[in-house]
């Protein structure tokens, strides 16, 4: 089952359009890497299928389980199982971390008619996850990413993740500006989130971070649209060659 | 009548000789130069005009029933206390001790209680500080001994049934004594209206430490002016923590005199405003001593029309060599009608000093919005979240016996009145 179905999307920022015909699926399970140059529209597809404002679609559809997915406003595309990883996770100083992830929780289940969950068993549902992701406790208790280092930053998105448990997790390269360590530490939690059912769409720059989080299909994405898509040795190839020969495939 | 000839027209209780004289000098100078007006350039952005309006149309009606002072209990407190209403101590602490109130001194011959009510103010600007000196005839006396350790609640109680409150609270410390005071006004009848002029001196002996947490009234019909003057010796420390909510016209003037070497002062400050509120922070620190430090800290969101003032001024005396002063205003702006006027003033005349100031004025981010809406919350609890955590980081510092009551009551106050 088709989890999400772009069609044909033309999006533009302030007038000037990013993204120019984009089509792409993703199925239930599936892992799917977008990889481009840099400016190729990588991290504004991530921005419009989570909702943020400034981004205007000019044309063509996002289809969710079904669903028009546009239709929905950033928090209730989160509630529908929507999540995106931050490729820069903001700091919000005066308000707590597990505080914050509480009332997002709480917010989804309230939307998804659930009952909402009181301090001690979030506390243990939270115990579980970081238990599950490996992950230490030290930045449950400070302010939202404040003063975090960037491979903290990344691994609170990771952490949120495993709490909110979506549906579809976009990662906005999560991959950049991590070392080796803690580049592992967030693939694995990534890993580890990965079932039948759960669909992942990993924008990166980089082949790097499919070493640790193998795909299932590979899309290049150029000037606003899908150029190529293979399997995992097209991210191989891509990071041998570079985009030079692709640029030139499509210009024949 | 003018307001002033209005607020002059009440009786204060009689004192000694000595103090009844000190009341007719403050009394004739308040009828020579008047309250402070706008060409004041300390009361520029604050005019009395709603005051006056205020009490011209307010009509001072005694209380139906006894406030109900159960329901003002600090929850899990538990220091001494001292309350007053509408100006009289309702508490009656035995003679001599540590805390007692001004009541019990009025015809007595106290020679340091004599030196406070003598000494000039600092800063100048003494319209409402001689208002109080000319009238007062009660407050808090709190003397603590040379290394004592005391926390106390200092509770004034506002019913409507005064027009005008002034009352005089005399604070010394002794070396290395610490206090952690609780300096707040609660309205406890609905539509209690009226002026809270309340003006507290401080001594703070070598080594002492006072932990200052001020909860002025929010009520849209009172109007507070609330003074502290404070000397502070070598090796001490004031720190207040001011948590205002709105109030028709609220003016702080917070003058600190850092007089021995190494003396600290910390001035925070959040102003979580809506409706027509209008709150002025005037804050004056005057390093005299050598190697003092002093922080302000000053943060709050504007909602409506409301309206907030912020003046912090640095003042390095000669021979304050290696002062090291800071201040930062930030705030939020809620509506487009709201209005913040800040200003930061420093007067330096020593050497090898570090003065740092810095004020930003904004509106809440559309970044930190987004992060929050795309984790499922909505806008309006988003908005909330992130007002009440920018105001939240100033209270992180308050004293641990009142800080989840302090949030509580800014939580509350945002969540009625400033959740539009």
């Amino acid at each position: 089952m088709s989890v999400l179905k772009i069609d044909k999307l033309h999006a533009s920022v302030e007038g000037k359009p990013i993204l120019k015909g984009l089509s792409l699926e993703v199925k239930e399970g599936e892992v799917a890497a977008i990889m481009g140059p840099n400016g190729s529209g990588k991290s504004t597809l991530a921005s419009v299928l989570a909702g943020r404002d400034g981004y205007d679609i000019d044309s063509g559809t996002i289809t969710y389980f079904g669903q028009d997915l546009t239709e929905l406003a950033a928090e209730e595309r989160a509630c529908a199982g929507v999540f995106l990883a931050f490729q820069y996770p903001v700091e919000i100083p005066g308000v707590n971390n597990v505080y914050f992830l509480r009332a997002a929780l709480n917010a989804q289940r309230k939307a998804r008619g659930e009952e909402e969950l009181d301090s001690m068993a979030f506390l243990k549902l939270v115990r579980q996850r970081l238990k599950q992701l490996k992950i230490t406790d030290d930045l449950l208790h400070r302010a939202v990413n404040e003063g975090f280092s960037g491979g903290e930053k990344k691994r609170n998105e990771i952490f949120q993740m495993a709490v909110l448990e979506p549906q579809l997790a976009i990662l906005d390269e999560t991959d950049s500006g991590l070392d080796i360590d803690a580049l592992k530490i967030v693939s694995d939690g990534v890993n580890d989130l990965r079932d039948d059912k759960r669909a992942f769409v990993v924008v990166t720059h980089y082949q790097r971070l499919l070493e640790h989080i193998v795909p299932d299909s590979v899309h290049v994405l150029m000037d606003g649209r899908i150029v190529k898509s293979g399997e995992r040795d097209l991210a191989l190839k891509l990071e041998e060659d570079g985009y030079g020969w692709l640029e030139k495939e499509l210009a024949a | 009548m003018s307001m002033l000839e209005a607020l002059l027209a009440h009786e204060p209780a009689p004192v000694a000789d000595w103090w009844a004289g000190v009341r007719s000098d403050h009394r004739a100078l308040l009828e020579r130069q008047g309250l402070p007006g706008r060409k004041q350039e300390n009361w520029k952005y604050t005019s009395l005009r709603r005051l006056e309006k205020l009490l011209a149309e307010h009509v001072v009606e005694p209380a139906a029933d006894k406030p109900k002072l159960t329901g003002l209990a600090l929850p899990g407190f538990s220091g001494e206390q001292l309350v007053f209403v509408d100006g009289k101590c309702e508490s009656s602490p035995d003679e001599g001790a540590a805390i007692g109130h001004l009541g019990q001194h009025l015809s007595a011959d106290d020679a340091q209680l004599k030196v406070m009510l003598e000494k000039p103010f600092e800063g100048g600007d003494e319209g409402f500080a001689a208002l109080n000196t000319a009238l007062a005839d009660d407050g808090a006396v709190l003397r603590i001994p040379a290394g004592a350790v005391l926390t106390v609640d200092l509770l004034a109680v506002h019913t409507g049934a005064a027009q005008a409150v002034h009352l005089r609270h005399l604070i010394h410390l002794e070396a290395d004594a610490q206090l952690v005071l609780i300096d707040r006004t609660e309205p406890t009848h609905e539509g209690a209206a009226g002026l809270v002029n309340h003006l507290t001196q401080v001594e703070l002996g070598s080594g002492a430490r006072l932990h200052h947490v001020r909860i002025p009234p929010a009520a849209p019909q009172i109007s507070a002016v609330h003074r502290v003057e404070v000397a502070v010796a070598s090796g001490a420390r004031y720190e207040s923590l001011t948590l205002d909510r709105g109030g028709a016209l609220v003016r702080h003037d917070q003058n600190i005199v850092l007089a021995g070497s190494e003396a600290e002062a910390s001035l925070a400050g959040v102003y979580a405003l809506a409706g027509e509120s209008h709150v002025d922070n005037h804050c004056l620190i005057h390093h005299a001593g050598e190697g003092a430090s002093s922080n302000q800290w000053f943060k709050g969101v504007l909602g409506d029309r409301s309206r907030a003032v912020f003046n912090g001024k640095v003042l390095v005396g000669q021979g304050a060599d290696g002062t090291d002063a800071r201040q930062s205003n930030a705030t939020l702006l809620l509506s487009a009608d709201a209005e913040i006027d800040t200003k930061p003033e420093l007067e330096i005349y020593a050497e090898d000093v570090k003065c740092a100031h810095g004020a930003t004025v904004g509106e809440l981010s559309d970044k930190e919005l987004f992060y929050l809406r795309s984790r499922g919350i909505p806008e309006a609890q988003a908005r909330q979240m992130l007002v009440a955590g920018f105001c939240r980081e100033v209270l992180a510092d308050a004293d641990e016996s009142v800080r989840e009551h302090l949030i509580s009551l800014l939580e509350n106050h945002l969540d009625g009145e400033l959740n539009s």
